[in-house]
């Protein structure tokens, strides 16, 4: 459950979370660092005119104990509050489209679409409530769940606060774009060592995202 | 001389020996007072556990017991209600604060609120736990090929972390999972399993469990310092939030509270009423004071003896036994009204014959209770019978020592000498009046669930309906408390209670299904060090590190799985449990002092049947009990109906022992026995027609007041047969009036057990009264000097047609219902009738003694209020047909062929009939916060409605009352889908007609002769 909360959360980070750090940070902010974090927030402020995000990835898996790598890449579109499209090329082809009522996945090897209602999956009501909460401005949430600072005029870390994240995740950083308009990398560090890290290219903001992306299988 | 003058004749030489020394007698008195008051105080153990009013080894004292231990019954629930969807998550700083504030109060012992930790805690402590929770056959499900192809789905989602496949390879853990969806279900709780805290769905409310330390929170004045604490602390921390207390300790406030308001309401009426008694009856004497305080002195003696008898005595008991020998006062007003006049030490002799023997005969019914078994009404027997002895001896003999001499009292109204044609109306009003009690005892019903005791305000009663709409799911489980010395014995039980109900294929969740016992869990540590596990699990290792391999991850990607589970085979069956289940199993299990209590859910709708049979394997298991009003109403019923029939029939046989020796005549047995059984039976009756159900208190009342008003029934036949005038009657109507007026005060009480006794020592005083100092004397008028068979044999006809009908009388149990939960139900009634395709009934107008049958044909809209219905013969010739929308007739038709009269005796009314019949109003009016079904309910158009059974339906309905009735009608034997009942019978008064409609025989298969 907490597992699905998490991912559910890290769906959101590359609009919402950005969204949400302009106000989270003068919100959390401890007093020597309160300067750098309202201009951080400042930098920020193109995010908001983002509604939707299409972009390809490159996720990098590292699991430390057994000194292996996997690298995976595909694309990923989202609309804001409505749905999200995660789609890997390789080294499988497999897509999922997470929405507020139901999550479906297919992949090529078994050919078969997946889907699960909102009923099974109780972390997806917590996505789009913790999406609209983030968007309507309420950010007092995001202040509760991780502490930020900023690591350079790009970077921001996140550490969680809450023990159902800790438990995943010791701290999250987060590249933006010159433009502060999009994420250009994410880095995950786990609790027993391993990482995973996502960057993403070909960023394009607000532009349509044709409905046949939206079909499984996919045509 | 006869048996009885010499006893005259002795007595009245005691008596002046002790009316000569009577400072003599006082001293004895009073030092015997205050002998017995010290033994009391010194000697004396009193207890308040309720636990004695069960019988030793009966179903409703273990259900009681081990509710008690469990320690349920401490629990305060906080309901924090922000006002708006989404604002819980807001109010968390404050209620961490309030939960620190709330965790340092002395009384409060903990206090739930977070949902600590989560599954992925215990990724790495589950694996090399698995050869404990479960055994080895876990491994022939498991598939190395599915176990990689699912990892490399998930590597495929954004950012799920890997940990998770690395230590669940086959998804084991989702077993766990739908255990805990199990629980979610079964305990029924609607809480938000999003958030990491009690909230609900659309997180508007937090909710908190407070557990308050055993013992510390036992009465009001306890309770209420707490719960106005708590209310402060909210009020400090969260301004603006609506909190909702729901607790069992509201309820003992609340009864507490009703009960100190109901004795001050009470004593003050009381008081009131002994100013009219003194004034208007006993004509202003002073010295009819001493009456009462003859008892009060026979209390301080007898709880002096029972504190030398029994070890430990009920404190609740004492104040019933006060009560009762509160009673005894009749004893003291028949002395204080023989002892008066000319030759009052003669009249006063003359009266001790029915006194003893009223005395002896109350009090053999009052030790027959020391046969029950049950500790408390033992005690209340010996108490009560004692009580009883002693004050009639200390009011023969110490109270005319005390009052002066004066002029001997007489009622007109009480010494009621009928002639011959007032005796016959009087007799025939009786048994007019008996035979209609015996008719309407069917309708009688018993309501044994605790809840019809409890005084909890309706506020309290509201909330909780309303907390229980939003907290709880209608598809909850059954709860059964688990009680054990130790933690292991625990699990072990549960584990047994499982296989119990497991062979009727109940589902359950209780703690041992996430962790089972350590002789479980050593059984399953077996079977994974059996060679062909250890091959097993080496094969499925090896191939899933070559799937690993062929699809390019690592192969020793799984490894530590292996590891872990291997430690685990080899480690001991001691090892502590994860941390993932001590938090869920922390909600589970309850420790109160050195008794450890588990919650056991189960699955399944019970019927009464049902519930009796698993309340009887419950109780062979010794430590297990159904937590429900209905397991508790039916554990009542079992163990209290054969104890009180036993008891009656003891009771029963012990008069006639004790009596029949001296009085040898049937008949006087019978008028012995009249006013008593006059007052059971009409009270009885009236009871049924009121439609309130009997409850514990109506009927333990009722059969203590059995010995009571057996005295009216002495009194009366020492008068009828008295050769002169005596002071009976005037005695009867003294302490009769006393009762009377003192008990009419427990009438404004609003605890149900205070009103409920003040209900039963009203009526049935008031109807023993009235039948010893008028029945007895009219039937005796009638039958003296006449062949009393007829009188005997009529009495022994009516008693045993009232042993009959009321034997036959159990009907549904009764249901509590809540405003919302009967306004649902009647609107799922509105519902199932809406627009119904037209049905065919058989139909039998009687009138006079004409009979005529037909069949009808009826459509009808419950929405709209449309009726349309013919009539036909069974050969098919229609005989009438009409139709109307919301109470207007448009369409009537008769047929030609029916006879004027007819036409207008049934016909012309035919369409309002019918509506009255086949129509219900959609708007009942409000329910009641609370009802008992049946529940009646006075619509505007001022019909009278009763609902009852599950969902509700109408059972009754009628118009008017008696002498301007205008119809009325029954519905017996609705369908399930509640569309249509079986049989309907509709009576106007107006028209004298009665209508009755019956479904038709289905048809029978048509056969061809071969």
């Amino acid at each position: 459950m907490h597992y699905m909360r998490i991912i559910a959360l890290l769906l959101l980070c590359p609009l919402s979370l950005l969204r949400a750090a302009d106000t989270a940070v003068a919100a959390t902010a401890a007093p020597p660092t309160l300067a750098t974090l309202a201009e951080f927030a400042a930098w920020l402020r193109p995010l908001a005119a983002v509604r939707s995000v299409q972009a390809e990835y490159r996720q990098t898996r590292l699991l430390r104990s057994l000194n292996f790598s996997l690298s995976i890449h595909g694309h990923m579109a989202q609309e804001q509050g409505r749905r999200l499209l995660w789609a890997t090329t390789s080294p499988m082809r497999s897509t999922c489209i997470f929405s507020e009522d139901s999550f479906q996945q297919w992949d090529a090897e078994t050919g078969k679409v997946t889907s699960l209602s909102a009923a099974d999956m109780p972390w997806l009501k917590v996505l789009f409530n913790c999406q609209k909460q983030w968007l309507s401005g309420d950010l007092d949430a995001l202040a509760t769940d991780f502490s930020i600072e900023p690591l350079d005029d790009h970077t921001l870390r996140l550490t969680p606060r809450r023990q159902e994240f800790q438990l995943f995740f010791t701290q999250i950083e987060m590249r933006f774009r010159p433009s502060y308009d999009a994420i250009a990398r994410l880095v995950f560090s786990e609790k027993n060592g391993d990482s995973m890290q996502m960057d993403f290219f070909n960023i394009r903001n607000n532009e349509p995202i044709p409905e046949q992306l939206w079909m499984l299988p996919p045509k | 001389m006869d048996a009885t003058a010499k006893i005259t004749r002795w007595l009245t030489g005691a008596l002046c020996l002790v009316l000569r020394r009577r400072r003599a007698a006082w001293a004895a008195v009073l030092v015997l007072v205050g002998v017995m008051a010290v033994t009391a105080l010194r000697v004396g153990t009193f207890s308040n556990d309720l636990g004695h009013m069960f019988p030793a080894d009966s179903l409703s004292g273990n259900l009681y017991r081990l509710m008690t231990r469990s320690g349920l019954g401490d629990l305060i629930q906080l309901e924090l209600a922000s006002g708006q969807a989404g604002g819980a998550p807001a109010m968390l700083p404050a209620v961490d604060r309030l939960v620190a504030e709330l965790s340092g109060m002395p009384s409060i012992s903990s206090v739930d609120f977070r949902l600590t930790g989560g599954i992925a805690d215990s990724w790495s402590e589950l694996a090399p736990a698995w050869p404990l929770l479960t055994d080895a056959s876990i491994l022939a499900t498991a598939d190395p090929a599915q176990a990689v192809q699912k990892l490399r789905q998930a590597l495929m989602l954004p950012a799920a972390p890997l940990a998770a496949w690395r230590h669940d390879p086959f998804g084991w853990q989702g077993r766990l999972l739908g255990e805990l969806q199990d629980f979610h279900r079964l305990s029924g709780m609607k809480i938000s399993l999003q958030h990491p805290y009690m909230t609900d769905a659309d997180a508007s409310r937090l909710l908190l469990t407070l557990q308050c330390r055993p013992g510390e929170l036992a009465t009001a004045a306890q309770i209420a310092p707490l719960l106005a604490t708590i209310r402060q602390a909210v009020a400090r921390e969260l301004p603006g939030v609506t909190l909702t207390i729901i607790s069992p300790l509201k309820h003992v406030l609340d009864n507490e509270r009703a009960v100190r308001r109901d004795i001050l309401q009470v004593s003050l009426l009381s008081l009131l009423a002994l100013l009219i008694l003194f004034l208007l009856l006993y004509r202003g004497a002073y010295d009819a004071v001493w009456i009462p305080v003859i008892p009060f002195a026979t209390t301080v003696i007898v709880t002096g003896l029972m504190a030398v008898i029994f070890d430990e005595f009920c404190l609740f008991i004492l104040g019933i036994c006060g009560s009762i020998a509160g009673l005894a006062v009749d004893q003291g007003i028949h002395v204080y009204a023989a002892y008066s006049g000319r030759w009052r030490v003669r009249a006063l002799a003359r009266i001790w014959p029915p006194l003893l023997l009223s005395a002896a005969t109350s009090a053999l019914v009052f030790f027959m209770f020391a046969l029950t078994g049950i500790r408390a009404y033992s005690q209340l027997g010996i108490f009560a019978g004692c009580a009883l002895l002693v004050n009639v001896v200390l009011s023969f003999f110490i109270l005319p020592t005390l009052l002066p001499q004066r002029p001997r009292l007489q009622f007109a109204c009480a010494s009621f000498q009928p002639g011959k044609k007032t005796a016959w109306l009087i007799v025939c009003a009786w048994l007019l009046g008996s035979a209609a009690a015996v008719s309407v005892l069917p309708r009688i019903r018993f309501d044994f669930n605790l809840s019809a005791l409890d005084g909890a305000s309706a506020e309290t009663r509201l909330s909780e309906e309303e907390f229980q709409r939003r907290w709880r799911r209608d598809d909850a489980g059954n709860l059964i408390v688990v009680s054990a010395n130790d933690r292991d014995e625990l699990l072990q039980s549960c584990e047994a209670l499982e296989r119990l109900l497991g062979a009727s294929g109940t589902r359950c969740f209780h703690p041992a299904r996430l962790w089972p016992s350590r002789q479980t869990r050593e059984a399953h540590r077996q079977t994974w060090r059996q060679p062909e596990a250890t091959a097993a699990l080496r094969r499925l290792e090896d191939e899933l590190a070559r799937e690993c391999q062929r699809t390019g991850l690592p192969p020793a990607f799984f490894t530590a799985f292996f590891d872990s589970l291997r430690q685990g085979i080899a480690g001991d069956a001691e090892r502590p449990e994860p941390a993932f289940f001590r938090d869920v199993t922390a909600r589970l299990i309850r420790e109160r002092g050195h008794t450890l209590s588990a919650m056991f859910f189960f699955a399944g709708a019970l019927n009464d049947g049902e519930l009796a049979a698993l309340l009887e394997k419950l109780d062979g298991l010794g430590n297990c009990a159904l937590l429900s009003n209905d397991a508790f109403r039916v554990a009542t019923g079992r163990d209290f109906r054969p104890l009180a029939s036993r008891v009656l029939l003891w009771v029963a046989l012990g008069l006639l022992l004790l009596l029949l020796p001296v009085y040898r005549s049937p008949a006087k047995l019978l008028i012995i026995i009249l006013p008593g059984f006059t007052a059971a039976l009409w009270f009885a009756g009236l009871v049924a027609i009121s439609g309130r159900p009997v409850n514990i208190a109506t009927c333990f009342g009722m059969i203590m007041l059995i010995g009571l008003v057996i005295d009216y029934g002495i009194f009366a036949l020492h008068h009828v047969t008295a050769r002169d005038a005596s002071t009976i009657p005037t005695a009867i109507f003294l302490s009769a009036g006393t009762t009377l007026l003192t008990s009419a005060a427990l009438l404004v009480a609003r605890h149900p057990i205070l009103f409920h006794t003040g209900l039963v020592l009203f009526g049935q005083i008031l109807l023993a009264a009235l039948t010893a100092l008028y029945v007895v004397p009219a039937l005796v008028r009638l039958w003296r000097g006449r062949r009393g068979g007829l009188f005997v044999a009529a009495l022994g006809l009516l008693w045993l047609a009232a042993g009959c009908r009321i034997t036959s009388g159990q009907g549904e149990a009764p249901r509590q219902l809540t405003a919302a939960a009967a306004a649902g139900e009647w609107q799922a009634f509105q519902q199932a009738q809406g627009d119904e395709p037209a049905q065919m009934l058989t139909m039998k107008v009687d009138i006079l003694w004409y009979s005529f049958p037909m069949l009808l044909v009826v459509q009808r809209d419950a929405t709209s209020q449309r009726l349309q219905a013919t009539g036909m013969l069974p050969t098919g010739a229609v005989v009438f047909a009409v139709s109307g929308e919301g109470g207007r007739q448009s369409q009537h038709h008769v047929a030609a062929v029916v006879p004027a009269i007819a036409r207008k005796r049934i016909f012309a009314g035919i369409y309002d009939d019918l509506c009255n019949i086949f129509l219900t109003s959609s708007q009942p009016g409000p329910f009641p916060a609370v009802a008992s079904t049946p529940i009646r309910q006075r619509l505007p158009s001022g019909i009278v409605q009763t609902l009852d059974g599950s969902p509700l339906r109408p059972v009754h309905k009628k118009l008017g009352t008696f002498p301007r009735r205008q119809w009325v009608v029954h519905y017996a034997d609705w369908d399930d889908d509640l569309k249509s009942c079986r049989r309907i019978v509709y009576k106007n008064y107006r028209t004298r007609c009665t209508f009755t409609f019956q479904r038709p025989a289905p048809p029978e298969k048509e056969t061809l002769a071969p």
